[in-house]
Parts: structure tokens; C-alpha cells; sequence
């Protein structure tokens, strides 16, 4: 298992008790994910829906690079990595 | 005579709370809470004379139900209504939030997204699916309205616990006079999706 260091970008960290990062213990993406909810249970339903699926409008990156463009939740970590989950921004006229 | 009031707001923006004396001569405005975010509707429950309840749907984060026991101080998130595994549909917004019978202190009622009701028996931390409703076969008829498809209004009967009416867009109004174990449609005249049978407004 790799230390990850998981960064909570805007409205996410209030449901961390307002922290802005977290060190998880995980191999990949999703077991950092499921690591990080398990500390901060009020994270669970805002990350994912009842189906299990990631919401929409939250992007996740590993060392900057968006997870969709990697292996998803299956994309390997190594110690010393860093995942950020960030609001995705969208809207305008008529959203 | 009241001592004093609260009219509680749900904007695009975050949730108000407006506190005044008897004679609304004067009011103070608290919040926004939930900042930013927009909340589709505030509850009070009169039985504890104290919990607030906020429908916030979050771009980031997805819906939820905050609650707050100090009418309005602070908040935190309940845990969110689901859909049983294997349903395709996903709770996507919260629409209404109501209070059970005097009766029923720990009872309360959610109307969400797609249309679909929830109770709680323990003051809205935790919910259950009715599935009595949810599984209903006019659900395959049910069409969004303008907002969406949703359950925007739930009416308890301050006379009989048993008795509950709900408010679908667009599809029409279902009763239950028993508890929510069986659902009387009421529709007519509505331009309702769903079709009447033989049988008239009953299902």
C-alpha cells in the first residue's frame, strides 16, 4: 500500500471537518477514495450516489493528470503521489 | 397568539431564516446558509418546536438533506435518501420535506427526484424508501414536468395519521388513506400522464 496524499478542493473539505488534505493509505484511485470517505463518512454521498457511481461534476486527478485519461479508479498509485479532487465548473445560461 | 414567527427561505443562493416578534413589526434576517447553493425547500418541525430541515441541491456534492436542532445555528447533512439496489433510478434532488402527525414525533416525510417518497423514523437522520408508491405501476407513466420529475409537495392530515396526499409533477396527486400500505390516484382534469382505467381515479 502507497502513502497518497488526497487534496479537498472548494465545498469538499466542509464535509472533512474543513481539512484541506488527507493521507490515505491506498494501491489505487478508488481504494484512496473509499480510504478517504471512510475517515470523513459525511464525504461518502457527496462523492459518490447510492449506485456507487462517482457524481457528476467532481473530477478527480492523480499527479495533475485527470483519471479519465489514466485507468479511472483502477489507475495505480505509488508512494509520494498526489490525488486532487476538484468541483468541476460548469453552468451559465439557462443550466 | 404566536410569540413570535419564522419565515424560512430556500433560494438559488443559500437558505434565510426571517425571525420577528408577534406583531411583525421588525425582522431579523439570518444566513444565507448552505452559501451558494440552492435549496428547493426549508422545513419546521412544530412537534419540537426547534429542527429546521433543508432540501439543498448541490451542484458539487449532489443533494442532501441538512438538519439543523437549533433552529437554524447549525447544520450538518443527513444521511441521503436511496433507491434499493438494482433500481435505475438515483436520488438527484430533494423537493420537499414534510413533518409526520403530532403523533408520530419521530416520523417525517421526503419528496424527492425522481418522484419517489421516503419516511424517516428518526426525525429525518436516516430514510426508507415507500415503496408502496415508488414501485407503483403508474410510475411507468410519470413524466417530468417543466423542474423535472419530481414529488414537490406531501400533505399529512393534522386529523388522521394514516392519511397523506402527495403532489407529483407530472403525473398528479396520490392519497393514501392507511398509511401509505395503498394509494388512491387523483388526477382528473390535470392533463396527468397517466391514463385513467376503468376503474376511475382508483388504483
Amino acid at each position: 500500500m502507497a502513502k497518497i496524499t488526497v487534496k479537498l478542493h472548494g465545498a469538499f473539505s466542509q464535509f472533512a471537518g474543513g481539512a484541506r488534505s488527507a493521507t490515505v493509505e491506498a494501491g489505487d484511485i478508488g481504494s484512496a477514495l473509499s480510504a478517504l470517505v471512510e475517515r470523513y463518512p459525511s464525504l461518502a454521498e457527496r462523492v459518490r450516489d447510492e449506485h456507487g457511481k462517482l457524481r457528476d461534476h467532481i473530477n478527480v486527478f492523480a499527479n495533475e493528470e485527470e483519471m479519465r485519461y489514466l485507468e479511472g479508479e483502477r489507475t495505480a498509485l505509488r508512494d509520494g503521489d498526489t490525488i486532487d479532487i476538484v468541483p468541476a465548473v460548469s453552468g451559465g445560461e439557462g443550466s | 397568539m404566536a410569540r413570535s414567527v419564522l419565515v424560512l427561505l430556500g433560494t438559488k443562493k443559500g437558505t434565510y431564516v426571517f425571525r420577528s416578534g408577534a406583531a411583525r413589526e421588525r425582522w431579523r434576517a439570518e444566513g444565507p446558509y448552505h452559501e451558494g447553493q440552492p435549496v428547493y425547500h426549508v422545513a419546521f418541525d412544530p412537534r419540537d418546536g426547534r429542527s429546521l430541515f433543508a432540501g439543498v441541491n448541490a451542484t458539487w456534492g449532489g443533494p442532501r438533506v441538512e438538519i439543523s436542532r437549533d433552529l437554524g445555528k447549525t447544520w450538518k447533512p443527513g444521511k441521503n435518501p436511496a433507491f434499493p439496489k438494482g433500481d435505475e433510478r438515483t436520488f438527484s434532488r430533494t423537493w420537499h420535506i414534510e413533518a409526520g402527525h403530532a403523533s408520530e414525533p419521530d416520523v417525517m416525510w421526503l419528496g424527492t427526484e425522481p418522484a419517489a417518497l421516503f419516511k424517516s423514523t428518526d426525525r429525518g437522520e436516516s430514510w426508507e424508501s415507500v415503496r408502496s408508491l415508488n414501485d407503483h405501476p403508474d410510475t411507468k407513466y410519470w413524466q417530468p414536468g417543466g423542474g423535472g420529475l419530481g414529488m414537490h409537495s406531501i400533505v399529512v392530515d393534522a386529523g388522521d395519521p394514516k392519511q397523506l396526499a402527495v403532489g407529483i409533477s407530472s403525473a398528479g396527486v396520490y392519497e393514501t388513506t392507511d398509511g401509505a400500505k395503498t394509494w388512491i390516484r387523483h388526477n382528473e382534469g390535470l392533463g396527468s400522464p397517466v391514463p385513467q382505467g376503468p376503474e376511475g381515479d382508483y388504483t
